[in-house]
C-alpha cells in the first residue's frame, strides 16, 4: 500500500518569499551554503541518498548542509521574521477527506525561544491559505524527526475547493516574533524535506487479518474474494470465533460447554458445508406449553433462548370457588 | 309438594352470622361475602372485595365456624387463595342464619 500518492519530493524551483519584511536573499534570512539560496533548494525525499541509512532520518542526520534548508531569523525594526516558500507539484485528489497530513521532517539548532515557527500551505491557483499552523518550536526536537500535521475535513474540503489538488501545493515556513519579547531568538530550523500526504483513493491490497485464532491451532481457513484469515505465529491480533469453532463432526461447538455437541445447535444451511452428520436436536424450550401435572400447586414458565433449565415458577392466578345466593 | 304461584321465594330478609367449613388446605383463605348483584353484604361493617380470613391447616381435625355479620335476602360466598403454592379443600358448607323480616313492604 502505498503511504504517498504524490508529492513525494517538491517542486525544484523553490523560492523566496516576498513578504512580509526582511527577508534576505542570502545568509542572514534563508541560508543554506551562504551564497545563492535559490541554488540551495531543499532536497527532495529522492534526492537524499539512504544507501546507508534505514530511513529518511537517519539519512538527512549527518549534518551535511546540503541535504536541508537552514532557516534563520532576519531582524528587522520590531520584528523577527523569515519567509520561505516552496511548492510541491499537482496531486490526484484521493477523494476523501480524512488521512491527510503535513509531513515535515525538521531540527531545531540552539535555544528555541517563544518565537513561532509558522507552517502554512495553500493551492498555487488560490494562494491564500488554507491551512495555517503555528508550531511550538519547544515541540521541535535537536534530531530530524518526522513530525505529521494532520489536517481537518474542512481544510481538506476547502483545498479541494481551491483546485489544490489540481495547480500543486505552496508550502511556506516563517520564523515569527518580536524583538521586544525578553529572549531574543536564537534557534535556527533546519528543513530536510516537506510535503503533503494524501491517502490511496483506492488500497490495493485486500483485507488481511491474522493471528492466533483462539486455542485451536489447527484452524486454519481461506476464504476468496479479498479476505483472508490466516493463523499467524504471532498472538493477539485479531481474535476470531472466541470460544467457538467449526467442529468436523458438525454442528458449531461452544467449548465452555465441555465438548457438548448437543448445544446451541439448531440447523445450518446455504453457504457452509460440514463434513460428518449434524446432530438433529429438538427445542429444549417447550415454552406455551402448558403441562398438567398431578398435585402441582403453581404455574412453571419457561424462559426462550436462554440455559434451558432457567424457568419462573408463578402463582396460579387466584383460584376461587363461589357459591349460588344461599337464602329462604 | 309443589308450590303455590303466591308463594314466592327469597323475599325473607335474614342475618346471616356464621358459616361452618369442613376445609384443609395450606395458606390463608380469603372469604368475601356478597349480596344480592354482587352488592357489599354489609356496608356497615365492611366493604366489598373486603375478605375475611382464615388460616388453614392440612388436616385440621375440626370444622371451623367463621362468624359473619350480613343481613340481607340472599348472600353468596367466595373462596380463594392468592399466593403462590396456596390450596384449599372445601368438603362442606354450612351457612347459618336467622329470620329477621318476611321481606321488603310495597316494591322494597
Amino acid at each position: 500500500m502505498a503511504l504517498f500518492s504524490v508529492p513525494t519530493d517538491l517542486h525544484p524551483s523553490a523560492q523566496i518569499g516576498t513578504e512580509p519584511e526582511g527577508v534576505l536573499l542570502d545568509g542572514a534570512g534563508v541560508d543554506n551554503v551562504g551564497t545563492n539560496p535559490i541554488q540551495a533548494n531543499p532536497p527532495s525525499q529522492s534526492q537524499i541518498a539512504i544507501t546507508n541509512a534505514s530511513d529518511l532520518v537517519d539519512a538527512v542526520d549527518d549534518d551535511a548542509e546540503d541535504k536541508f534548508w537552514t532557516l534563520e531569523e532576519t531582524l528587522g525594526e520590531n520584528s523577527v521574521s523569515t519567509v520561505v516558500c516552496y511548492s510541491g507539484g499537482p496531486v490526484a485528489d484521493p477523494g476523501v477527506d480524512t488521512d491527510h497530513f503535513i509531513d515535515i521532517l525538521i531540527r531545531v539548532n540552539g535555544t528555541a525561544d517563544t518565537t513561532q515557527l509558522i507552517i502554512g500551505m495553500y493551492s498555487q491557483s488560490d494562494e491564500v491559505n488554507a491551512v495555517y499552523f503555528a508550531l511550538d518550536p519547544f515541540v521541535i526536537p535537536a534530531a530530524f524527526e518526522l513530525i505529521k500535521i494532520p489536517l481537518t475535513i474542512e481544510q481538506v474540503q476547502d483545498f479541494r475547493s481551491k483546485n489544490g489538488y489540481v495547480a500543486g501545493t505552496i508550502f511556506f515556513l516563517q520564523i515569527a516574533g518580536s524583538v521586544e519579547e525578553p529572549n531574543p531568538f536564537l534557534a535556527s530550523y533546519d528543513v530536510a524535506y516537506i510535503s503533503l500526504e494524501v491517502p490511496t483513493s483506492s488500497p490495493s491490497d485486500g483485507i488481511q487479518a491474522s493471528g492466533g485464532a483462539g486455542e485451536n491451532p489447527d484452524f486454519e481457513d481461506e476464504i476468496e474474494g479479498g479476505m483472508e484469515f490466516t493463523n499467524g505465529d504471532e498472538e493477539g491480533d485479531i481474535l476470531l470465533l472466541e470460544n467457538q469453532f467449526v467442529e468436523t463432526s458438525g454442528g458449531v461447538q461452544d467449548e465452555s460447554q465441555e465438548q457438548d455437541t448437543t448445544t446451541f445447535i439448531n440447523s445450518v444451511t446455504g453457504g457452509i458445508e460440514l463434513e460428518g452428520d449434524p446432530n438433529i436436536v429438538m427445542s429444549v424450550d417447550p415454552s406455551g406449553i402448558y403441562t398438567l401435572i398431578p398435585g402441582q400447586r403453581f404455574d412453571r414458565l419457561y424462559t426462550r433462548n436462554v440455559a434451558p433449565d432457567d424457568t419462573e415458577d408463578v402463582a396460579i392466578p387466584t383460584p376461587f370457588v363461589k357459591t349460588g345466593f344461599l337464602g329462604e | 309438594m309443589a308450590k303455590g304461584p303466591m308463594k314466592s321465594q327469597g323475599e325473607t330478609i335474614n342475618h346471616f352470622n356464621g358459616v361452618l367449613l369442613r376445609v384443609s388446605g395450606d395458606g390463608e383463605l380469603q372469604i368475601n361475602v356478597y349480596a344480592l348483584d354482587d352488592a357489599n353484604a354489609d356496608p356497615s361493617v365492611a366493604p366489598v372485595e373486603t375478605p375475611i380470613p382464615y388460616t388453614m391447616t392440612e388436616g385440621p381435625s375440626r370444622q371451623p365456624t367463621i362468624l359473619l355479620n350480613a343481613r340481607q335476602q340472599r348472600v353468596s360466598l367466595e373462596f380463594k387463595v392468592t399466593e403462590i403454592n396456596e390450596y384449599f379443600e372445601i368438603g362442606r358448607i354450612l351457612l347459618f342464619r336467622k329470620r329477621l323480616f318476611a321481606g321488603y313492604v310495597g316494591r322494597g
